[in-house]
């Protein structure tokens, strides 16, 4: 196991009775590992086992079979030492409903042997301490949420294992959750993010988990895994877009007009658009590679999504007649091998820079 | 013990259990203020008028008796006693009204026990909170054994004080407005001693509630549980199976607090002597070992459950 991990899953499985369905397998021999410091993010569509296997870290459901090690120790036999470093919100917030966001706070706290001004710290760092007199059944819902990243942050963990924590907040809130998470991380803590808001994993997490069925699917850094799934798409903005689609879909590539620049599939390489274009006497005046966001990797990797190399979007319109470009090349001709080296650098062409 | 004095904490500060008190209260004022207000102390004169009464209205009778007695009856009249003061001048006689009046406030400090006891943990399962102290403290039997003790700890004190309460005040009932005549040192002691016994059968329908809501995971199963065993299981077990009575948890309540419970099995039909109807007693040593082996068992049975399910 590797020692800079927070936590680290080896072949951990879990299933469960029902009564209807027979045995259930939600977690199915997972292995995993999350690298100290930062933020990791653990994604899979629902009932993939993310809960589940948050609850069996915190001791909360039993395994039936695996290794699990959190701040290298391992659990659940050490979990009561471990568990004075971890905070955690697993699923919804849980509280008292007739007591006050205050009342609930002291409680844990006093079972911990945490002093009241400890309430008031969290209390006051995610924005409740004037709220905290009130009841909690009265608060809304970002409020629970924001009173149960308080509870977990009593502890001042090394640790934070947060399930779903966005559910029901505002943007303002999600925007607080993730300075929140930032200054956790600042401080030297770890996270787990558990979380369906992709765009807002992309944006916080330094690594991610994808799991699927109970099992792993891909797991390292977000610029790694996003790498891992090229689209294979361009979108390239030059004087002439009929012209230039054209000669592109006369060389063998997938091209669609999208408003003032064209999308073209099926690149393997951008020096290909910027060579086909050049021999013709076209230069471009902007090159980007379209780069795959963290919702179409996930969605594509848990098996609900497109397969790889169909554009994101709706499909291409190829009739005749309804396009400003005409279907400029059959899906699966190969492109044109490049004839020539290019006159120019291959790659994202600065905007607005126009060609000779 | 941190963790039974926050669970105290959160014991008191529990609505049902405020609501509750509320109703023990009632119940104690209720008893307490009828008492006294039925009860009084009579002057020299009433007493004297009653006297007078009394004498009157036994030569009523006497003469009565002769006018219709046959001759050799006629001296069994002369016989006829007047009748006893005590039920021309009614009060309170705290060393033979006390014990039932203890006893009632002792079941509904029993009722108080179960609904608080049940709700203490019920409510945590249908709150979702046990998950959130799990992930504080995972020891379950620990966690549960921190929730037991404040139960024991808080529906205790609030049954000895009620009790003392109950007991302090019907002295005083009979002290000011009613009698204290008979009430020696072994009344009391006897009283105070029913007090006690009141308050383990508080705490012991506490932890039966407790270890119930827990093993069900639910508040008002546990209610449901209770419900339905006093209203159905137990009129039905009594009528159909009466030699079931000594094991019966009416007939054990009832020994435990009158230190035993006298039940009468169907007549004897194949013995020496058919159709002599028997006396059974349910001693209070049974009533004790066998509420309290129940109470155990349904600790057990729910602290295992709890020490080996999924908390989801």
């Amino acid at each position: 196991m590797n020692g800079d991990a927070v936590i680290e899953v080896t072949g951990l499985r879990k299933s469960f009775r029902g009564v209807r369905h027979g045995r259930r397998v939600a977690v199915d021999g997972l292995d995993m590992a999350v690298p100290a410091g930062g933020v990791h993010g653990f994604l899979g569509p629902n009932g993939s086992g993310k809960t589940t296997t948050i609850r069996m870290l915190l001791g909360l459901v039993r395994a039936d079979a695996g290794q699990m090690r959190m701040l290298g120790e391992p659990v659940p036999r050490r979990l009561p030492g471990v568990l004075r470093q971890v905070g955690a919100i697993v699923e919804q917030p849980r509280f008292f409903p007739a007591f006050s966001g205050r009342r609930n706070l002291r409680l844990l706290a006093a079972q911990a042997g945490l002093p009241r001004s400890r309430v008031e710290e969290v209390l006051e760092q995610v924005g409740l301490r004037d709220r905290g007199k009130d009841r909690y059944k009265g608060y809304s819902l970002g409020m629970k949420q924001r009173l149960a990243v308080a509870a977990a942050l009593l502890k001042a963990p090394r640790l934070l294992i947060l399930d779903e924590p966005m559910n029901g907040l505002d943007p303002a809130g999600i925007r607080e959750m993730r300075e929140m998470m930032r200054q956790v991380t600042g401080a030297g803590a770890s996270v787990l993010l558990s979380s369906h808001i992709l765009a807002e994993v992309q944006q916080v997490c330094d690594s991610v988990s994808i799991i699927n069925r109970g099992q792993h699917v891909r797991s390292g850094s977000v610029a790694e895994v996003l790498a891992s799934r090229p689209t294979g798409e361009v979108r390239v903005r030059l004087t002439d877009l009929d012209d230039g689609g054209r000669i592109l879909a006369e060389g063998g590539f997938t091209v669609r007009r999208e408003g003032d620049h064209l999308l073209v599939s099926g690149v393997e390489d951008p020096a290909q658009v910027t060579r086909r274009l050049a021999q013709r006497g076209r230069y471009l005046s902007e090159l980007v590679p379209v780069r795959a966001d963290l919702e179409s990797v996930f969605l594509e990797l848990t098996g609900d999504g497109p397969p790889p190399g169909t554009p994101p979007g709706p499909p291409p319109d190829l009739t005749p007649g309804t396009s400003p470009v005409r279907p400029m090349g059959v899906p699966g001709t190969p492109p044109e091998p490049p004839p020539a080296p290019p006159d120019r650098p291959t790659g994202a062409v600065p905007a607005g820079e126009v060609g000779p | 013990m941190r963790l039974t004095a926050v669970e105290l904490r959160r014991l008191l500060a529990r609505r049902l259990t405020r609501i509750m008190l509320l109703f023990v209260l009632g119940v104690l004022a209720v008893i307490v203020g009828k008492t006294a207000y039925d009860s009084h102390q009579y002057t020299p004169g009433q007493v004297a008028a009653a006297q007078v009464q009394a004498a009157q209205e036994v030569e009523q009778w006497r003469a009565e008796c002769r006018r219709n007695a046959p001759p050799e009856e006629q001296l069994t009249c002369d016989q006829i006693q007047p009748p006893e003061l005590r039920y021309l001048l009614p009060t309170f006689r705290f060393a033979e009204s006390a014990v039932p009046l203890v006893e009632g406030l002792a079941v509904a400090l029993g009722l108080f026990g179960f609904v608080v006891g049940a709700g203490f943990l019920g409510a945590e399962w249908s709150a979702g909170t046990l998950a959130q102290q799990l992930v504080w403290e995972p020891r379950r039997l620990l966690v549960l054994a921190g929730k037991a003790a404040a139960l024991v700890l808080g529906v205790g004190a609030v049954a000895a004080v009620m009790l003392a309460a109950e007991i302090g005040g019907l002295y005083g009932v009979a002290r000011y407005r009613g009698t204290l005549e008979g009430t020696t040192a072994g009344v009391v002691r006897s009283v105070v001693l029913l007090g006690g016994r009141g308050v383990l059968l508080a705490v012991g329908t506490a932890l039966a509630g407790f270890a119930i809501a827990g093993a069900l995971r639910s508040t008002s199963g546990a209610l449901g549980v209770g419900f339905a065993y006093f209203v159905a299981g137990e009129i039905a077990v009594r009528n159909f199976f009466p030699r079931s009575q000594p094991w019966l948890l009416t007939s054990n309540v009832a020994a435990w607090m009158d230190k035993r419970f006298e039940w009468y099995p169907p007549p004897c039909t194949t013995c020496a002597n058919p159709g002599d109807q028997q006396v059974m007693v349910v001693t209070l040593s049974h009533a004790a070992a066998y509420l309290g082996m129940l109470v155990v068992a349904a600790l057990l049975v729910s602290g295992l459950l709890f020490r080996s399910r999924d908390v989801t």
